[in-house]
C-alpha cells in the first residue's frame, strides 16, 4: 500500500484506479479485477438502475396524480352539492325550467330493478348547473394540485426521502452516471420500496369533506322535500306562494249538510243521559225547545268541527253560565241521593230547576 | 467488491478515522468534522485558535491514522522561502561535488503551518503558492508535491503585534477558516486526567491509507447534488455581495468551495446526496475568511459569522 512521495497518479473519475487492471479496495488496497470480475457487477448496473429510477419517479407521479383526482372529486362534489342546495333555497324563476329527459334513457333507467319506479322523467335546469359547476371545481382542483412538479409534492410528504429522490430526479434529468449516482438510484428504490404513498392523503381534510358532503346532502333532501322559497321569505318574490293547510276557514254548514229537508215525526223514545260537565260551548239552539235526538235526515254528510262562526252574544254566555251552574248543582244533589234519570233535554232540566227552587 | 460496497467500506473507515482521533482529542467533534472536510475536498484549511488548545495533537492524529506523512513549520519572521521549499545543496558524491535538491518541510503529506502569520509575506506566498498549485519551483525546477497535499496553518487571533496578515487574496486560497474553541468543564476534566495520570498516550490505528484517501476524494466529487441546493449555495454565496454590513463579498471559489464542502460532508455523513444540513454546516467555514464586514459593523462587533447566519 505504501507509495512514494511523489505517490501514484490519481485515478480516473469513472470509478476505475489508474493501475491497470487493478481497482481500490479499501480493506485490501488495490485488487486485481481478474479476482473478482465473478462477483463484481458490470456496467449494466448503470444500464438497469437508470430504466428503474426512471420507472420509480414515474410511479410517484402517477401516485400524485392519483391523490390530486381524490382531492379534487371530493371538493367538486361538495361544490356541486352546495351549489344545487342554494338554488334549491332561491327557487329563481327563470330557472323553473325542467328539461325532459331523452326517451331512451328513461326507459333505459324505467328497466332497471328498484330504480325503474322512482326514475325521472324530467331533469331542473339547477341540477344541470349545478353538475356543470361542479365540473369546473373538478377542473379547477386538479389543474391547481397538479401544477406545482409533481415529484416535489411527494417530496414535501415525505421528508427522510426529500432530498434523495430530488437529487436522484436532477440526476436522471443530467444524465448523470457515476458511482454516487448509481448508489444514490440504490438508496433511492430501496427507501421507495418501504414508503407510502398514503402519506400524501391528508386524511382529516378528505374525512372534514366527505362529512359536509353527507350534511349538504341531507340539507338538500330537506329542501326538496319542504320546498321553501327562500326568495320568497326574503321578500324578494313578494307574498309567498306556500299555502297552509286547514287555512280556509269554517266552511258553511248547510253546505256540507246539504239541502233542508222534512223528515217524519220520530216516534222512538230514547233515554239520553247528558254529563254533569259542559264539554264544549255550542253556541247553538240552547234556549229553543227542540232537543238533539229525535232522527236525523236520510241524507249522507262528512263530519265536521264545530266551532263559532257567529258574533257574540253577552247575554247567552250568561244564560250557558247560569245553566252550567246549575246543571252542577242539580247533579251534585243527584249524586247525594239517587241517580236521577234525566229526560235528556235541556228545557226538562230547566223545568227541574224550577221545580227545585220551589222546594 | 462492488461499487456500493467500496463506497460502504470508505465510509466506515471514515467513520472509523473519527473514533480514532477521538482517542487522543476531546470533544471538538466540529473541528475535527471540518478538517476531514478538508481533507475529502483536498483543500486547504486555516486554523484559528488560542494556543493550547491541542492543533498540533490533532493534525498529528489525523496524520497517523491516515499513513501521512506529517511535517511542522513554525513560523517567524526571519523564515526564508527555502526554510519551506527547500533547497540546492552541494554533496560530494564519490569524489564529485555536485547539486542536490534537500527537500524542505513541505514535502509531506499533511503539513501544519504553526502562525502562518508571523511569516513574512514572501515566506508566506512561497507556501500558498505550494498549497494552490500543488508543486514548488527552485533553483529553475518545479517539483511536485506529495498526493495528497495538506496545508492546515495556524494564527493566534489575539497576539496581534509582529504579525503579517494574510492577505484577501491568499485567504480565499483556504477551503476553510476553522475556529477553534476552548473546551467546555467537563471535556477540559477528561483531558486533564488523560494527560495527567501517567499512562501512556493513546495509540491510534491505521484506519485509512493514503490510497483510501484519495479514492474518498474521487468519490466526494461524484456525489450528486439537487439543483435547487446548488442554486441555494450559489445565491447564498452572491448574497453576501449586497448584503448589508459586508464590505467585500465572496468570490465565485467560495461557490465552488461550499458545493464540494457539503458534498464532502455528505459523504462522511455516509449519505450519497447533499442535504440542506450539509450546506447550513459548512456556509460558516466555508464563508467567514472570504468576508470583510465594514467598519460600522466591525465597530458594532457584526462578526463574518454573524452575516453568514443573518443570509442562512
Amino acid at each position: 500500500m505504501s507509495e512514494d512521495a511523489d505517490g501514484p497518479s490519481p485515478p480516473t473519475l469513472n470509478g476505475d484506479s489508474s493501475q491497470d487492471g487493478k481497482r481500490f479496495d479499501s480493506d485490501a488496497g488495490f485488487v486485481d479485477r481478474g479476482t473478482e470480475q465473478a462477483d463484481e457487477p458490470t456496467t449494466s448496473t448503470a444500464e438497469t438502475l437508470d430504466p428503474q429510477i426512471r420507472a420509480a419517479l414515474t410511479e410517484v407521479r402517477r401516485e400524485v396524480r392519483n391523490v390530486a383526482v381524490l382531492y379534487a372529486t371530493v371538493e367538486a362534489a361538495l361544490v356541486a352539492l352546495v351549489v344545487n342546495l342554494v338554488l334549491g333555497l332561491t327557487d329563481p324563476q327563470s330557472l323553473a325550467v325542467a328539461i325532459p329527459i331523452p326517451s331512451v334513457v328513461v326507459d333505459a333507467l324505467g328497466s332497471i330493478p328498484l330504480v325503474g319506479g322512482v326514475a325521472p322523467a324530467t331533469i331542473p335546469v339547477t341540477a344541470i348547473l349545478a353538475l356543470a359547476i361542479g365540473g369546473v371545481a373538478f377542473a379547477v382542483a386538479f389543474a391547481v394540485r397538479v401544477r406545482r412538479p409533481l415529484v416535489e409534492q411527494f417530496e414535501a410528504a415525505n421528508a427522510p426521502l426529500g432530498a434523495a429522490l430530488r437529487t436522484a430526479r436532477d440526476a436522471v434529468d443530467g444524465g448523470a452516471d457515476t458511482e454516487m449516482v448509481r448508489r444514490l438510484y440504490d438508496d433511492v428504490i430501496e427507501t421507495l420500496g418501504s414508503t407510502s404513498t398514503l402519506e400524501l392523503v391528508e386524511t382529516r381534510r378528505v374525512v372534514a369533506t366527505l362529512v359536509l358532503v353527507a350534511l349538504v346532502s341531507v340539507a338538500s333532501v330537506q329542501v326538496a322535500i319542504v320546498n321553501p322559497d327562500l326568495a320568497g321569505l326574503l321578500g324578494a318574490g313578494g307574498e309567498p306562494t306556500v299555502e297552509r293547510p286547514d287555512d280556509g276557514g269554517l266552511q258553511d254548514g248547510d253546505e256540507i249538510l246539504g239541502d233542508r229537508e222534512d223528515v217524519g215525526e220520530g216516534d222512538d223514545q230514547e233515554n239520553i243521559s247528558v254529563p254533569g260537565t259542559g264539554e264544549g260551548s255550542a253556541d247553538g239552539p240552547t234556549g229553543s225547545d227542540g232537543g238533539f235526538g229525535g232522527g236525523g235526515g236520510s241524507g249522507a254528510f262528512d263530519s265536521q268541527q264545530s266551532g263559532y262562526a257567529g258574533q257574540e252574544r253577552i247575554e247567552d254566555a250568561e244564560l250557558v253560565r247560569e245553566y252550567n251552574l246549575r246543571i252542577r248543582e242539580f247533579d251534585d244533589e243527584a249524586d247525594s241521593t239517587s241517580k236521577i234519570e234525566d229526560t235528556g233535554t235541556v228545557g226538562d232540566l230547566a223545568d227541574a230547576d224550577t221545580a227545585n227552587d220551589e222546594t | 467488491m462492488s461499487g456500493n460496497q467500496e463506497i460502504d467500506s470508505i465510509q466506515r473507515r471514515l467513520a472509523a478515522l473519527r473514533e480514532e482521533v477521538a482517542k487522543r482529542i476531546v470533544g471538538q467533534s466540529d473541528v475535527v468534522e471540518q478538517l476531514l472536510v478538508c481533507m475529502l475536498c483536498d483543500g486547504n484549511a486555516l486554523i484559528e485558535s488560542n494556543p493550547g488548545l491541542g492543533k498540533t495533537t490533532l493534525v498529528r492524529t489525523i496524520a497517523e491514522a491516515t499513513d501521512l506523512s506529517f511535517s511542522r513549520i513554525q513560523n517567524t519572521p526571519d523564515l526564508m522561502p527555502a526554510d519551506i521549499t527547500g533547497t540546492e545543496i552541494i554533496r560530494e558524491v564519490g569524489g564529485e561535488r555536485e547539486f542536490v535538491f534537500e527537500q524542505g518541510p513541505v514535502f509531506a503529506n499533511l503539513v501544519l503551518a504553526d502562525e502562518i502569520n508571523r511569516a513574512t509575506p514572501k515566506t508566506q506566498a512561497a507556501l500558498l503558492e505550494a498549497m494552490q498549485e500543488k508543486q514548488v519551483t527552485t533553483a529553475g525546477e518545479t517539483r511536485e508535491l506529495p498526493r495528497p497535499f495538506f496545508v492546515l496553518a495556524t494564527q493566534n487571533p489575539i497576539d496581534q503585534e509582529g504579525t503579517y496578515p494574510l492577505p484577501e487574496a491568499q485567504t480565499d486560497r483556504f477551503l476553510l477558516k476553522i475556529l477553534v474553541d476552548y473546551p467546555d468543564r467537563d471535556e477540559e476534566r477528561e483531558i486533564v486526567d488523560r494527560y495527567t495520570t501517567g499512562a501512556a498516550d493513546p495509540t491510534v490505528d491505521r484506519v485509512l491509507s493514503r490510497d483510501g484517501l484519495k479514492r474518498a476524494q474521487q468519490l466526494v466529487r461524484q456525489v450528486p447534488i439537487a439543483e435547487d441546493i446548488r442554486d441555494h449555495v450559489i445565491d447564498l454565496v452572491r448574497s453576501t455581495r449586497t448584503a448589508e454590513n459586508v464590505e467585500f463579498g465572496a468570490s465565485p471559489r467560495a461557490s465552488m468551495g461550499l458545493v464540494l464542502a457539503a458534498k464532502a460532508r455528505a459523504f462522511l455523513e455516509g449519505r450519497s446526496h447533499v442535504a440542506e444540513a450539509d450546506v447550513e454546516a459548512m456556509a460558516q467555514p466555508v464563508l467567514r475568511h472570504r468576508i470583510i464586514v465594514d467598519f460600522r459593523a466591525e465597530r458594532e462587533g457584526i462578526t463574518p459569522d454573524d452575516v453568514v447566519s443573518e443570509l442562512l
